[in-house]
């Protein structure tokens, strides 16, 4: 089995105090020291820095911090090149998705993975078009 | 017109074609070319072929992360941060 990881769950990792950091950790934790094939957009390396940088009021941690996922092992990484735009804008369009989610769902798609993610838009409309489970199911299919 | 033999004088007589309304979007422009040789090269993720990369792999991304979970605010929620990301 292949997966896709949102970067809710990788912030969601990070995330001490928050409900599901456990499962979100373990999940990255079985995924990569048992090297599980992981397929991901480079967005998610965006999100990632941003998203820290702008939790924690530092850029060079949020950029550490992405470059750390970058270099884990078993990740194929996936560039959104003119053909992925063009799927991600086609279920964007059709599931009424952010841009963001859209190009998750694409990756997913194309590479016939799982998503697996913590975003409430992207488990309420992407589960209709595309396997996609929470880290917690995740991890009982591990 | 050849980069490397561009003049001021080349520049100046394209800027006087350029309507007074064009101004403002030749300004911004050149505040971007400004700010780009000042500040710092964005990060690079890619690697070369011939660069070593030591292997790194999940203690590095262990260690940072345990950096980044101890400063990590209590009351920033991930779906609420990430929708602003996102939005």
């Amino acid at each position: 089995m292949r997966f896709t990881i949102d970067a809710s769950v990788h912030i969601n990792a990070v995330n001490r105090s928050e409900v599901g950091s456990t499962e979100s950790r373990a999940l990255l934790e079985r995924l990569h020291r048992h090297e599980h094939s992981v397929v991901l957009p480079t967005l998610l390396l965006v999100e990632v820095a941003a998203a820290a940088a702008r939790a924690l009021d530092d850029a060079a941690l949020g950029i550490e911090l992405a470059q750390s996922i970058y270099d884990l092992p078993g990740q194929t990484w996936a560039p959104l090149d003119e053909s992925l735009a063009g799927e991600a804008a086609r279920l964007g369009a059709e599931a009424r998705l952010r841009g963001a989610d859209a190009v998750y769902a694409a990756v997913a798609r194309r590479f016939d993975t799982v998503l697996v993610t913590r975003d409430r838009q992207q488990l309420e409309r992407l589960r209709p078009l595309l396997p996609t489970q929470t880290p917690a199911e995740a991890l009982d299919q591990l | 017109m050849s980069v490397d033999t561009v003049t001021e004088k080349d520049i100046l007589e394209k800027l006087r074609m350029l309507s007074s309304e064009q101004w403002a979007q030749v300004l911004d422009f050149i505040g971007y070319l400004s700010q780009k040789a000042t500040s710092e090269p964005p990060p690079t993720f890619a690697r070369s072929p011939e660069e070593h990369v030591p292997p790194r792999g999940w203690d590095t991304y262990v260690r940072v992360a345990g950096h980044v979970r101890r400063a990590w605010p209590e009351e920033q929620a991930t779906q609420s941060l990430l929708d602003e990301v996102r939005r």
